[in-house]
């Protein structure tokens, strides 16, 4: 029996080898013998590890958080138009952002106050800007101005990557994109 | 509570009846499948909190969605592959957060791992802390499917079957995922003294 065939059986036990093929493979090779000893520590490991279930009271809070979110009404699909003023609200809110940040910008170094310098600043920086209680904007800011990367919701993850691409020729995936992010 | 006679229902039944509007019967699945739910979660994300949050998630989308459970795999192999991706979107948004905001992750209070629920000796617990970060550590090094793969058999005790009807990948592909996390967890904890 091959040393392959006994490894992946440790790891992957099937009911084409028998235990009694295996012990006696590795009672006379010390190579997979002691691969043999480290999946038992790996086993270990994971038993040390391994959490508890939640307690009655954690079962019960997330259970009732569970049966309000199936219980909500679903949200109403929007039409086409909505859905594009949607997006359209969310360019615009980031587009503020922009606005703010790059005057902010402008008022903090003054017109012709911005350092003189032959290269760029060296560190370009990401900030993450809180745009309502559940959504971030995440911008960059370097020497070439301030530039909104990201909206994010605390709820689905990004809404929007400015530097993303969306599916050309079909503005219905793109609204679908943007809204299941947003959502 | 769920009701008594629940207890005695397969999955399949509860899931007809939780389709009908049972709420005691969604109690039941989620009573009897959250454990395992969140064994994964954890698996997958190292973090307690994230782990409730994405099993939460997976719970949420599996019941609004009883509709597309067609019965072809069982409803554990169903939900956990929900689970799974609701962790992994999890896991892939907190890592850009935490990148964006410059946060380390090994100093986040709240990303420790499981406490017991009893353990009378400190270092035994702390122990299990260095013990369990490393291996959360060593998972997240492994890619998604291989990780995946994995927690789904030894935490969510799924058979190859199972998984690969999750994954959407022929069997041998599981089995050498399962193969390859093995390895690679292993040599993680080489030099590890005390297991």
């Amino acid at each position: 029996m091959r040393c392959e065939q006994i490894l992946r059986h440790l790891a992957t036990p099937t009911d084409r080898i028998d235990s009694a093929t295996v012990d006696a493979h590795l009672a006379s090779c010390t190579a997979c013998a002691s691969w043999s000893e480290q999946a038992d520590r790996l086993n270990r490991a994971l038993e040390l590890t391994r959490p508890g279930d939640p307690g009655a009271a954690a079962f019960d809070a997330l259970w009732g958080r569970v049966l309000t979110a199936v219980d909500a009404p679903a949200p109403a699909r929007l039409s086409v138009r909505s859905r594009t003023l949607r997006v359209g609200f969310l360019v615009a809110r980031a587009a503020a952002v922009l606005l703010f940040f790059g005057l902010s910008a402008r008022y903090y170094f003054g017109p012709g106050e911005r350092p003189e310098t032959d290269s760029p600043l060296p560190v370009e920086s990401l900030a993450l800007v809180p745009i309502t209680e559940n959504e971030t904007c995440v911008i960059r800011i370097n020497d070439g101005g301030v530039e909104v990367v990201q909206l994010d919701s605390s709820d689905s993850g990004p809404i929007m990557a400015f530097n993303a691409e969306l599916p050309a020729g079909n503005d219905n995936d793109a609204l679908n994109l943007l809204e299941s992010m947003a959502e | 509570m769920p009701d008594a006679a629940c207890d005695l229902e397969t999955d399949d039944v509860l899931v007809a009846k939780g389709r009908a509007g049972d709420r005691a019967a969604l109690e039941e699945l989620f009573r009897r499948h959250h454990g395992v739910a969140h064994r994964v979660a954890y698996r997958l994300l190292g973090h307690e909190e994230d782990a409730k949050d994405a099993v939460q998630n997976g719970f949420i989308k599996a019941l609004r969605h009883l509709g597309d459970f067609d019965g072809r795999s069982g409803f554990r192999t169903w939900l956990l592959k929900i689970v799974t991706n609701a962790a992994l979107d999890l896991g892939r948004s907190r890592r850009r957060r935490s990148m964006l905001t410059l946060v380390d992750p090994d100093l986040d209070d709240a990303s420790g791992p499981a406490e017991p629920a009893v353990d009378d000796d400190p270092s035994t617990s702390l122990r299990r802390q260095d013990l369990a970060r490393l291996l959360n550590g060593a998972l997240d090094r492994l890619g998604g499917d291989k990780r995946a793969a994995f927690v789904l058999f030894v935490e969510g005790g799924l058979s190859y079957e199972e998984i690969a009807e999750a994954q959407g990948t022929p069997i041998g592909t599981v089995m050498s995922r399962i193969y390859y996390a093995r390895q690679k967890l292993q040599s993680y904890l080489q030099g590890v003294e005390g297991l």
